[in-house]
């Protein structure tokens, strides 16, 4: 037994051996190809690695406790320190399991006053178990879970009751990442098996095409041995060895190299570099797979052929395509005509060719997309802290006006208290400390997603168009071709009476209406200076029942979808009663349109007095005026139609807020930078101004930094950039194999045919014609496929980014769509370049080496 | 009287080329029988489909329409890889170039079948001994193709095709590409282990000499095969077992 295993694998190594290493330079591409393979999956193994340890120095950098109850009242506070002690009410299995820690520890100070109850308030910091430090491992992350669990059981439940004037706990708690050490590495590890899965079928993909491209032209061999007795077993087995014996000679260098490229990347970040032996293992495995399953459909397909039509491989069909096109070969349109129709003749050669070699250039685009988008993320506002306004006890009337004041009042705070480090970005002639907001915008909220019941309670100044059965009318001239969720308003299928304004409509229900209110209009103009405004956001408080002003976004899934100009017209329409039920089981634009069929409509006529360009969203936003009085400061107190109201049939009722505070560009240097200590001093005076505010009502107020959660996710996934654009530079490298192995084959399958040519009169300048003529035209054809290519892979990336992941995680960031212009310069250089020397390099070795007529004129054998 | 065994039987083989607009039919209803250890020559003029009907014997290329039978058992039928691996064992094949792979020695390419047919290594060792010196190879066995003559390769296309003992033959002008001494020498080489063995043998050739050694001979004359009556040496065969 053992014997026949030996004797099969010295058989076939020895056959392989001989194959590779006889033909290097056939299989030279193959020994590129799989480095770079290996390379990549290299980096990428080792760097995974590396993330996850990467990932917990984070955490535990960030965080040196696993637990937070914030709120304490001080007999809550008391009642915890005492049960905290050893030797104090703590039962003994539970000794020594958690602690509060202290200032000494290094943590922020607990205390704070609460200004409006004169009384203070404490936060609390926990640890579980203990933590080794100097491994920098977590000591059993589920005995800490275990005590966790334990901890919230027993003591979190107990410290509402100790505080029996509140009606709800007034205290918040929050499990760290400390505690989803684990969950954080589970990410990586999936990131990591999904990037493995692409990078596997991308490998496969390149091997495969080049092994066809190789087989392609030396078929010959195969058809010897299947007139042998090969069948595809044996066709596969050799193909399998030829590149395993190819895979063993890269793999120590690409191992090697790999380690070393992912050892530089981390090193100047001060991350710690682990080397894990079972990655290597995991690159052989990667890479064994890769040749196994590149060579299975080759393979297949060989096997299925005729050995003859394996063995006879000659086409100069060129030569003899008909006796008219033989007898003028030479003639006045010669080389030009006869080169131009060789390009249609080997049609799909030049075809598969151009595609799977700039393939990768559009990959490296990718690539350069992938990594700088990280950074571009910031660039964009997004909500520092969100604050819920009400509890389950409490419906909180309209947004308090009062806030708009506090917000000022907050922002004058902070440019007194901070003063000395704003003033030095004073500049000549600016006042930078005098004009400072520390708080940009606010956000007035609400639940736009409504939850079982929610609608019943007809509240929320935000309203998402689909619950309510409501669609906006939008005039074909202002919707952008190719939009998507639209259907087309065809009046006579309306069950009641239709919208009769002039002009075809389209309709959707992606739409959101947002309640704006007078009182508090100083936060919008904050909160929407933050986008580009094209018209006058101030004449929506100007609205009269007779001519209502809106203003509107542009865009729809964060892809602009809209042509508005302030003065355009959209309708609202409000559903006001049914003919007839609709199908429960439709969704989509199906529902929307059985619903224009089935439902009575009133219709509301908007004018756009502005229009937000490039605010991130899933659905367009309606900004509708709410307030019943549409000029209060002429105090002439006019009853006018709350829009809002009447289109939504809901009351604008403030549940929450979203602030934006100041935020410096990403990357940017010499300007003012929000730290940790500001936000936290924002973070302070916000709760002190809810608390002040809401004194009687208010229940849980979350305060959640979201801003600071991004950046620390882009610091921490920066040295993915490195990485990204290490993977895209390998990527780019596999074209120019591709170019030049298959045309260096494919002309050196040719010479015979220009030998022929040659012996009927051809000279050595029309050979060097066609040459130069194959070359430009497969420059010109690379130059067009590579910007579609480069376009289509930028384009992709950036749906991905603006509508793919938004709609998962629900949170959008809106990117604007950029070609990355440098790396599409490289692409079409490398593609064009590669183009043309992939035929000049065999025009050099053809002159240099070639078959005069002196040794018969017919060329290298086929062998 | 015993009943004849055939070695190799064709029913109304027909194979055609599409070319362009026309149908060029390359064998047309051609009909074989040969007996086991049978010597056939087919001889034709070039383009006569002589060797396209020797590769469709062999089962290297496909017939548009008829039967093949090697050893009572229908080629036609079978898939790629059943044929494959029936051909490693029953037949052997002679193309006019040796067609050897140039990355292996001699003796690598006499082996060639023997690895393709998953053979181990002690079931070779006396075909082998017995081939290389009838064929006189024992001082170029570990030598490439490249640094043996015309004649020598031809002679290691011989045993290659050879190891694996099949019970039928197919040369496709074996001697096509030597010249009279080296073809006369190779010539009778072949035979001289054929008939050693007992092989069936199917010979396309131009040359009327060799042919003349065969036990019948066959015209092909525009894909239409035929017993030459004129070259039925000794009255071996009738007509009628055509």
């Amino acid at each position: 037994m053992f014997e026949r295993i030996w004797e099969y694998l010295s058989r076939h190594i020895k056959i392989a051996f001989k194959s590779v290493f006889f033909n290097f330079k056939q299989y030279s591409c193959f020994f590129a190809a799989i480095f770079i393979i290996q390379l990549l999956f290299g980096m990428m193994a080792i760097s995974a690695t590396n993330n996850n340890s990467v990932a917990y120095d984070q955490i535990a950098e960030e965080y040196k406790y696993h637990y937070v109850i914030r709120n304490l009242t001080p007999g809550q506070y008391d009642w915890l320190k005492e049960y905290g002690k050893n030797d104090a009410g703590i039962i003994d299995k539970n000794r020594q399991t958690y602690y509060i820690l202290t200032e000494e520890d290094g943590m922020p100070p607990i205390v704070r006053k609460n200004v409006v109850e004169n009384k203070e308030e404490y936060d609390v910091f926990i640890r579980f178990g203990k933590l080794d430090r100097d491994t920098g491992k977590m000591q059993s992350i589920d005995k800490i879970k275990e005590y966790c669990d334990r901890f919230e059981k027993n003591y979190v439940s107990k410290l509402a009751s100790l505080e029996v004037g509140y009606a709800t706990p007034n205290f918040t708690t929050e499990r760290t990442l400390l505690l989803d050490y684990e969950s954080r590495v589970a990410a990586n590890t999936a990131t990591f098996a999904v990037i493995a899965v692409v990078l596997l079928a991308l490998s496969i993909f390149l091997l495969t095409s080049i092994y066809n491209i190789r087989l392609n032209q030396y078929k010959f061999t195969y058809g010897i041995y299947m007139t042998f007795g090969a069948d595809f077993k044996m066709l596969f087995a050799t193909a399998f060895w030829e590149m395993f014996v190819i895979m063993l000679a890269t793999f120590i260098p690409a191992a090697l190299v790999s380690t070393l490229v992912v050892f530089l990347i981390y090193l100047p970040s001060g991350f710690k570099f682990a080397f894990d032996f079972t990655m290597i293992l995991l690159l052989f495995v990667f890479s064994t797979l890769v040749v196994l399953i590149s060579v299975i459909m080759p393979m297949f397909v060989t096997s299925k052929r005729r050995p003859m039509s394996l063995i006879v491989t000659e086409d100069n069909s060129n030569l003899v395509t008909s006796p008219r096109k033989s007898f003028n070969l030479l003639g006045k349109s010669f080389p030009g005509h006869y080169e131009m129709y060789s390009l249609w003749r080997f049609r799909k050669y030049n075809i598969q060719l151009l595609t799977s070699a700039i393939i990768f250039c559009a990959l490296f685009i990718c690539g350069l997309y992938l990594a700088n988008i990280y950074t571009t993320d910031l660039n964009y506002p997004r909500t520092q802290f969100t604050i819920e306004i009400n509890d389950e006890a409490t419906i909180v009337d309209t947004y308090s006006a009062s806030f708009s004041e506090s917000i000022q009042g907050i922002n004058a705070q902070f440019r007194e208290d901070f003063k000395e480090e704003l003033q030095k970005f004073d500049k000549d002639g600016e006042k930078f400390s005098e004009t400072f907001n520390a708080i940009t915008g606010i956000e007035p909220t609400g639940n736009a997603t409504p939850k079982p019941g929610d609608l019943d309670e007809k509240e929320g100044p935000t309203t998402e168009a689909r619950y309510i059965q409501s669609f906006l009318l939008v005039n074909n001239k202002d919707v952008k071709p190719f939009a998507t969720g639209f259907i087309a308003y065809n009046r006579e299928d309306v069950a009641d009476k239709p919208y009769e304004g002039e002009g075809s409509y389209k309709v959707t229900n992606n739409v959101v209406y947002k309640a704006v209110d007078n009182n508090n209009r100083d936060d919008l103009l904050a909160f929407l200076s933050q986008y580009t405004i094209e018209g006058d956001v101030n004449k929506i408080f100007e609205s009269t029942p007779e001519k209502q002003y809106v203003i509107v976004g542009d865009s729809i899934s964060n892809i602009s979808t809209f042509n508005f100009k302030e003065g355009d017209k959209i309708v609202a329409a409000t559903k006001i009663g049914q003919a007839t039920e609709v199908d429960s089981n439709l969704t989509g634009t199906n529902l929307l349109r059985a619903q224009i069929m089935c439902y009575y409509y009133k219709y509301t006529e908007l004018e756009v007095c502005a229009v937000i360009k490039d605010i991130p969203s899933g659905s367009v936003p309606v900004y509708v005026l709410n307030h019943q009085e549409y000029n209060s400061a002429t105090n002439q107190k006019v009853d006018v139609n709350a829009a809002y109201k009447d289109i939504t049939g809901r009351e604008a009722l403030t549940t929450k807020l979203n602030v934006y505070t100041y935020d410096a560009k990403y990357g940017e240097k010499d300007v003012f930078q929000m730290t940790d200590e500001h936000i936290t001093y924002i973070e302070n005076a916000l709760r002190k101004m809810i608390s002040e505010d809401r004194r009687n009502s208010t229940g849980a107020i979350v305060v959640t930094d979201l801003n600071q959660l991004a950046e620390n996710n882009i610091k921490e996934d920066e040295h993915y950039s490195e990485l990204y654009v290490a993977i895209s530079v390998l990527i780019l490298c596999i074209s120019p194999i591709i170019w030049f192995f298959s045309q260096i084959l494919y002309y050196f399958k040719r010479e015979k045919e220009f030998n022929i040519i040659q012996s009927m009169g051809a000279n050595g300048s029309d050979i060097r014609k066609i040459y130069l003529i194959g070359g430009i035209s497969m420059s010109v054809l690379s130059f067009i496929v590579s910007i579609v290519l480069s376009y289509l892979a930028s384009y992709l990336m950036f749906y991905a980014y603006n509508v793919i992941v938004p709609s998962f995680s629900g949170e959008y960031v809106r990117y604007t769509f950029y070609m990355p212009w440098y790396a599409l310069v490289i692409a079409v250089v490398m593609s064009v370049s590669c183009g043309f020397f992939s035929a000049y390099l065999p025009y050099k070795s053809y002159f240099k080496n070639r078959y005069s007529l002196e040794n018969g004129g017919g060329g290298k054998d086929d062998e | 009287m015993a009943k004849t065994e055939y070695m190799l039987q064709t029913e109304s083989v027909i194979k055609q080329y599409r070319q362009s607009d026309s149908v060029i039919t390359a064998v047309n209803r051609a009909n074989i029988k040969i007996e086991k250890g049978e010597f056939v020559a087919i001889i034709g003029s070039s383009g006569s489909g002589k060797s396209t009907f020797l590769h469709i014997c062999a089962g290297l290329d496909r017939a548009n329409a008829g039967r093949i039978l090697i050893d009572d058992t229908d080629i036609t039928k079978m898939n790629a890889d059943a044929l494959g691996r029936f051909r490693g064992e029953k037949m052997g094949f002679i193309y006019q170039k040796h067609h050897l792979i140039p990355q292996f020695t001699a003796l690598e390419n006499i082996l060639l079948p023997t690895v393709m047919c998953n053979k181990s290594d002690a079931s070779y060792q006396e075909s082998l001994r017995e081939l290389v010196e009838c064929l006189g190879l024992s001082e170029r066995l570990h030598h490439l193709h490249s640094e043996l003559s015309g004649g020598q390769c031809q002679r290691v296309a011989i045993a290659r095709a050879l190891i694996n003992n099949p019970q039928i033959l197919f040369a496709d002008e074996p001697t096509g590409n030597l010249d009279r001494t080296n073809a006369d020498e190779v010539l009778r080489l072949l035979l001289k282990i054929r008939e050693t063995r007992g092989q069936t043998l199917m010979m396309v050739t131009h040359d009327l000499d060799i042919a003349a050694k065969a036990d019948r001979i066959f015209r092909m004359d525009n894909g239409i095969l035929s017993l030459d009556r004129d070259y039925i040496r000794g009255n071996k065969k009738t007509v009628d077992s055509f």
